[in-house]
C-alpha cells in the first residue's frame, strides 16, 4: 500500500518547520510498535530456528524444526483441517452477508432493527459464543437436535463425531460473524448511486438481471475487501475451536493455530511452535497474493 | 537443605503480622474439588497467619500455567500433580527436593501406601508428599441392575460377566437386548455402560495390556516394547463394547452425566465422582472392580501428590510445607472426595472403611498399575486432543478405526517422543 | 423518464393490464418472501441469545430436559450465584474493563499523533515507516504471541496488566484509520492557525483534535471491543486471577477443555457466566453501534 498522493487532496505538506516535530509525534507509537509488533515478528522468525522449552535457554537447531514440520503428519492434518474450515465457512459468510445486506437495503419495515439484531452476535466474545453453541449442539439435550428431530433428521452427535465437528464449528462461526460482513456490504450498497439501478429497471430489467449486471459489478471493491478479510480471519481460527472442541474429536478440528498452541504451550516447544506460526504466515501471504491477483484485477 | 532448616525459624520469627498469602494449585475440577476447597477453608480458619487461595483448573492447562508462572518468577507455592508428572518437572529443575522437608514434617515411608510413597521419587530424589491413590472401577446403578433381573450382590468382576451384564442392561426401543436377533441399535434408549473416550480410554487400554502381562515401555523408558497382538486385543475389546456389542453410546461426551441421568446403567470412572453422586437424589449405586478381561487382574491407577515449586522465598516454601503437612494429616477428610488416602492410618481407619461405595476401588489396591514416570510426560500423557494417547483412544472408540493401524501410529508417536533429546 | 415510457412500443391494452397484474403479483410475492427472509434471519440471529438467557435462569435439574422450554418453569438465580461464589468472575470483569479502558485511551492518543504525522508532514523515511506499519496487517497475530511471551517473561511482567495492555497499543488499524481521516479533511483551518502563530502542538491539540472526534470515536470503539474480546494472548500471558481477563476465565473454567476429566461442569453455571459477560457488551453495543459500524466501514471500504 503506497502513500496516497496528497496533491489529490489539495493541501500542502509541512516541509519546513522544526524537523523533529513529525518524529516526535510518531515516537510514542513507534516505540510500542517496534517493541510489541515489529520486534516480535522478527523475533518469532529467529525463535523458529531454536529448540526452547519454556523454562530453559534456547538452543540453536538451524532448520531442524522446519524439517520436522515437513515430516509431521499432524501438521498436514492441521493444514487440511484449516482449509476445510475455510471452504465451509468463507463462502457462507460472504454469500449470506451479501444476501442480508441486499435484503436489508430494501425499504422493508423494521430493517433498522433487523440490521442491529443480525449484527448483535458479533458483539459477543468468542468464549461465550463457544459455550452457548456447546449447549445448543449438545447431542442429547441440545436445541438443534431437538428441532432437527421434528423434521425427522438426526440426532447428530455434533461435537463428538469426526464428520460433524468441523461443520458444527463452521455453523457457529457463521452465526457469530455474518453481521460483520453484512455491515460492510451495506455500506458499499449505500455508497453506490441508485440511478444506475433505477434506469436499469426502467429499461425493463428484472430483479435478477439488476442484481447480476448492476449491483454485483458495483460492489466489486467491497466484495474484494470482504473476501480478503473473511479468508484471512477464518484461516487464523482459534478461539471457537479451543472453547468448543480443543481440536478434537481425535484431530478432526485441529487447525493450524490450535496446533501451534498445542506445541508451544501444551508440550512446551516454543521453537517448534514458532515454526508452525511462520509457515501459517507464509500460507496467508500466498492466499492474500492469490486473492489480489484473482479479484483486484477485475476491480477497476 | 540444612542451612534452610536452620534459617527458616529465624525468618518466621522475624514476624509476619499480616497473613502470608499462599497460592495453591490443583487440577481437582470434579466433585472432589469441592472437598479440597472446604479443606483449604478449614486450614485458613485454623491458621490465621496464613491465607491460602486454591485455584482448580484442568490438569493439562494447569501444567501450562505452572511453567508460565515459573518463567514469570511467580510459581504457585504448593502444586498438586500426579506420580507420572514428577519426572518431567523435576528434570526441568522447577521442583524443590523435599526429602528433608518430609522428614522434618514427621513422615516416613511406612506411614504411606508403598506405591504412593515410591511415586514421589524421581532419580532417587523425593519431590513430593503423597496424598492419595485413585483408579478406574465400575459404578453400577443398583435400581437399573435390579430392573434388568440381574442378581443382587453379584456385581461383575470378569470381562465376560461384565459384557453379559452390560448387554442385559442395554435396551432398545422395543425392549430388546443386543443379543436378540431383532435388536435395533438405532433405537437404543438405555445403554449398559458409559466410559470416557479421551485419555482415560488410553488408561483402560493400558490396564488391559497389563492384564495380558505385556510391559508397556522398556525398563529405561527409551522405547515401547508392547506386542502388536496384545495391544490390538486390548483395543479390540474396548472397541467392541461400542461398535459390536452396542453397550456403550457412540461418541459419548459426558459419561458421568449419562450415569446420573440414568442413560447408562454402569460407569467406568474414578473415585472422584463419589461426592457428586452422593448429592444426586434417587440414585442407588455401588462399585465393583475394573473387569478382568484377560489372564491377570489389573486396573489403571495414579496418585495425587503435593509438590513445592522452587522459589527464592524460603519462608513461603516453609509455609507451603505446613499446608501440605496439614492436608496429608487430614487425609481422612480428603477421603470424602472419593480418592483413597495414601496415608495408611487414614486408609485403614474404621471411619474410612465405613464410607459407602468404595468397595470396587479398595478391592483393586493390590493390582493397581500406574503409568511409567517418563521425562516427556507432558507430551506423552497430555489430555489435549492432539496428544498421541487421546488420538489413539478417539480413533478406536469414537471413529471405530481398525485397531491395528491405531496401534502402529501410537507406537510410532510414542517412540518419536521418547527418542527426542 | 416519462418520455421513455411514452416511447415504449404499443401493446394491446388487455395484454398490458395482464402484464401489470402479473408484475404486481410477482412484486407482492417477492415482498412477502423478503419479509419472511427478514423475519427468519432475525430469529436465527436472536434465538440462541434468548435461549442462553432462558437456560441460565433454570435450575440444573430442569436444564437437561428432553423437551426444551423457552420460558423457564422455575426461575432461579442459583447458577449466577454459583459462578460468583466459586470463581473470581468479578475480578476477571474488572481486569477486562481496566485493560480495555487504558488500552483504548493510549491507542487513541498515540494513534492520533502518529496518523497526523504520517498525513500532514513530509519527512525522510515517512514512506518506509508507513509501509512497514501497514505490512504488519498481513502478519497473523499468532506469529507474535510466542516472542511476546518471551519478552514479558524476561521482564518478569507476565500475569500483569501491562502485559495485556502494551501489545494492544501496537495495533495498526488505528494508525491507518487516523491517517485516512486526516488525509480526508482540508488543511485550511490548520494553515490559518499557523499563520496566526500557533505552534505545531497547538495546531494539533486545539484545531485538529476537536475536528477528529468521529474518527477517534471509531478508533476507540474498535479498540475497546478488540481488547475486550482478545483471547489468545491473554490466555497465554495470564496464569492467575490477578490479571486473568473475562474471556479467558470463562473459557478455562467452562469451555471444552474444562471437561476433559469426564466430570464437566453442568450447563447452568457456564451459561450464567455467558449471560453476565454478554449483557454489558450487548448493552454497550446497542448504545454505540453507530460508532462501531462507522469504524468497520471506514476500515473496510476505504482500504
Amino acid at each position: 500500500m503506497k502513500v496516497l498522493p496528497d496533491r489529490a487532496h489539495g493541501h500542502r505538506l509541512r516541509g519546513g518547520g522544526a524537523p523533529l516535530t513529525p518524529y516526535l509525534f510518531l515516537l510514542p507509537y513507534l516505540v510500542v510498535f517496534v517493541l510489541f509488533r515489529f520486534g516480535p515478528v522478527v523475533g518469532g522468525f529467529l525463535t523458529s530456528f531454536t529448540s526452547w522449552s519454556i523454562v530453559g535457554a534456547p538452543r540453536f537447531v538451524g532448520l531442524a524444526n522446519y524439517a520436522a514440520l515437513a515430516r509431521d503428519p499432524l501438521f498436514y492434518t492441521s493444514l487440511r483441517n484449516t482449509f476445510y474450515f475455510l471452504v465451509l465457512t468463507a463462502p457462507a459468510l460472504i454469500v449470506l452477508g451479501f444476501g442480508c445486506a441486499l435484503l436489508l437495503n430494501r425499504p422493508l419495515a423494521g430493517r433498522g432493527l433487523a440490521r442491529v439484531l443480525i449484527f448483535a452476535p458479533y458483539a459477543m466474545m468468542s468464549a461465550v459464543v463457544g459455550i452457548l453453541w456447546n449447549w445448543i449442539l449438545d447431542s442429547n439435550f441440545g436445541l438443534l437436535n431437538y428441532y432437527l428431530a421434528m423434521v425427522h433428521l438426526g440426532p447428530i452427535p455434533w461435537l463428538s463425531s469426526e464428520a460433524a465437528a468441523m461443520p458444527a464449528i463452521a455453523l457457529t462461526t457463521v452465526w457469530w460473524t455474518v453481521g460483520y460482513n453484512m455491515v460492510i456490504f451495506l455500506a458499499g450498497l449505500q455508497d453506490s448511486p441508485p440511478q444506475l439501478e433505477e434506469s436499469a429497471r426502467i429499461d425493463g430489467a428484472g430483479s435478477w438481471q439488476v442484481l447480476r449486471h448492476v449491483i454485483v459489478p458495483l460492489l466489486r471493491p467491497t466484495t474484494f475487501v470482504v473476501v480478503m478479510l473473511t479468508v484471512i480471519n477464518t484461516f487464523q481460527v482459534f478461539d471457537q475451536v479451543y472453547v468448543m472442541t480443543g481440536g478434537g474429536p481425535g484431530t478432526a478440528t485441529l487447525t493450524l493455530v490450535q496446533y501451534l498452541f498445542y506445541q508451544a504451550f501444551q508440550t512446551f516447544k516454543l521453537g517448534y511452535g514458532s515454526a508452525i506460526a511462520y509457515v501459517t504466515f507464509a500460507f496467508l501471504l500466498v492466499l492474500s497474493w492469490l486473492q489480489q491477483r484473482l479479484l483486484s484485477s477485475e476491480a477497476s | 537443605m540444612l542451612v534452610v532448616l536452620v534459617a527458616v525459624p529465624f525468618q518466621q520469627t522475624a514476624g509476619a503480622a499480616a497473613p502470608m498469602d499462599l497460592v495453591f494449585w490443583g487440577g481437582w475440577t470434579g466433585p472432589d474439588g469441592d472437598v479440597m476447597h472446604q479443606m483449604v477453608d478449614q486450614f485458613n480458619k485454623e491458621h490465621p497467619d496464613i491465607r491460602v487461595t486454591l485455584t482448580t483448573l484442568q490438569w493439562t492447562p494447569l501444567f501450562d500455567k505452572l511453567l508460565t508462572s515459573v518463567r514469570a518468577g511467580q510459581p504457585p507455592d504448593l502444586m498438586g500433580m500426579h506420580s507420572q508428572d514428577i519426572a518431567q518437572f523435576a528434570s526441568l529443575g522447577i521442583l524443590e527436593p523435599m526429602g528433608d522437608m518430609v522428614k522434618a514434617a514427621g513422615f516416613k515411608a511406612s506411614d504411606f501406601m508403598d506405591v504412593a510413597w515410591k511415586g514421589t521419587f524421581s532419580q532417587n530424589t523425593q519431590y513430593a508428599i503423597p496424598l492419595d491413590m485413585h483408579m478406574h472401577a465400575v459404578y453400577v446403578n443398583l435400581d437399573m441392575w435390579k430392573a434388568a433381573g440381574l442378581p443382587a450382590n453379584k456385581l461383575p468382576t470378569t470381562g465376560t460377566d461384565f459384557v453379559a451384564a452390560a448387554k442385559k442392561l442395554t435396551i432398545d426401543g422395543a425392549g430388546r437386548h443386543p443379543d436378540d436377533p431383532a435388536f435395533d441399535p438405532k433405537t437404543i434408549k438405555q445403554y449398559g455402560v458409559g466410559m470416557m473416550n479421551n485419555h482415560h480410554g488410553f488408561y483402560m487400554w493400558y490396564a488391559l495390556l497389563a492384564q495380558q502381562g505385556d510391559p508397556f515401555l522398556a525398563p529405561d523408558f527409551s522405547r515401547t516394547v508392547f506386542s502388536d497382538a496384545k495391544a490390538n486385543a486390548a483395543w479390540q475389546w474396548l472397541q467392541d463394547l461400542v461398535f459390536k456389542d452396542h453397550v456403550v453410546p457412540v461418541g459419548e461426551t459426558n459419561p458421568y452425566q449419562d450415569f446420573v441421568t440414568k442413560h447408562v446403567a454402569m460407569l467406568i470412572d474414578g473415585p472422584w465422582e463419589i461426592p457428586g453422586l452422593n448429592k444426586v437424589s434417587g440414585l442407588r449405586w455401588d462399585t465393583t472392580t475394573f473387569p478382568r478381561v484377560f489372564a491377570a487382574p489389573a486396573a489403571w491407577g495414579s496418585g495425587h501428590l503435593l509438590t513445592i515449586p522452587k522459589q527464592s522465598n524460603k519462608a513461603r516454601e516453609q509455609a507451603a510445607l505446613t499446608l501440605a503437612t496439614w492436608i496429608v494429616q487430614h487425609s481422612q477428610d480428603w477421603g470424602m472426595s472419593g480418592n483413597l488416602p495414601a496415608l495408611l492410618s487414614a486408609r485403614t481407619s474404621a471411619a474410612f472403611r465405613a464410607l459407602p461405595g468404595r468397595r470396587g476401588f479398595l478391592e483393586e489396591q493390590a493390582y493397581e498399575i500406574m503409568l511409567p514416570d517418563v521425562r516427556p510426560s507432558a507430551q506423552l500423557y497430555s489430555a489435549a486432543a492432539p496428544s498421541p494417547i487421546v488420538v489413539a483412544a478417539q480413533s478406536v472408540l469414537v471413529k471405530g478405526q481398525p485397531v491395528a493401524g491405531v496401534t502402529q501410529e501410537l507406537r510410532a508417536r510414542i517412540n518419536a517422543i521418547l527418542a527426542a533429546p | 423518464m416519462n418520455l421513455r415510457r411514452l416511447a415504449a412500443p404499443a401493446v394491446a391494452p388487455a395484454a398490458r393490464s395482464r402484464q401489470r397484474a402479473g408484475r404486481v403479483l410477482r412484486r407482492q410475492s417477492l415482498l412477502g418472501l423478503m419479509y419472511a427472509a427478514e423475519i427468519a434471519a432475525v430469529i436465527v440471529a436472536v434465538a440462541p441469545i434468548v435461549w442462553m438467557v432462558s437456560t441460565s435462569l433454570k435450575p440444573e435439574g430442569q436444564i437437561l430436559s428432553a423437551v426444551p422450554h423457552w420460558i423457564p418453569q422455575t426461575v432461579t438465580l442459583e447458577n449466577f450465584q454459583r459462578v460468583l461464589a466459586r470463581y473470581a468472575f468479578l475480578r476477571w470483569t474488572f481486569n477486562s474493563v481496566v485493560v480495555a479502558l487504558v488500552a483504548t485511551a493510549v491507542v487513541v492518543a498515540i494513534d492520533a499523533m502518529a496518523g497526523y504525522a504520517l498525513a500532514r508532514f513530509a519527512f525522510p523515511g515517512r514512506g518506509l515507516i508507513y509501509d512497514t506499519i501497514i505490512s504488519m496487517l498481513l502478519v497473523p497475530i499468532q506469529v507474535t504471541v510466542i516472542p511476546l511471551f518471551v519478552i514479558f517473561a524476561e521482564w518478569r511482567m507476565l500475569d500483569t496488566f501491562q502485559a495485556l495492555i502494551l501489545p494492544t497499543t501496537a495495533n495498526v488499524t488505528g494508525v491507518f484509520l487516523m491517517r485516512q481521516f486526516f488525509l480526508s479533511i482540508p488543511g485550511e483551518l490548520e494553515e490559518a492557525a499557523r499563520i496566526d502563530g500557533a505552534s505545531d502542538l497547538q495546531v494539533f491539540s486545539q484545531v485538529v483534535l476537536p475536528l477528529s472526534r468521529p474518527a477517534m470515536a471509531a478508533v476507540a470503539a474498535l479498540t475497546f471491543v478488540s481488547s475486550w474480546n482478545n483471547f489468545l494472548w491473554p490466555l497465554i500471558a495470564t496464569s492467575s486471577d490477578h490479571a486473568r481477563t473475562l474471556p479467558v476465565g470463562i473459557a478455562q473454567y467452562m469451555g471444552a477443555q474444562a471437561g476433559t476429566s469426564g466430570s464437566a461442569p453442568a450447563f447452568g453455571p457456564p451459561l450464567a457466566s455467558a449471560v453476565m459477560a454478554t449483557a454489558p457488551a450487548l448493552l454497550a453495543f446497542f448504545l454505540l453501534q453507530r460508532y462501531f459500524t462507522q469504524g468497520i466501514t471506514t476500515t473496510g471500504i476505504k482500504g
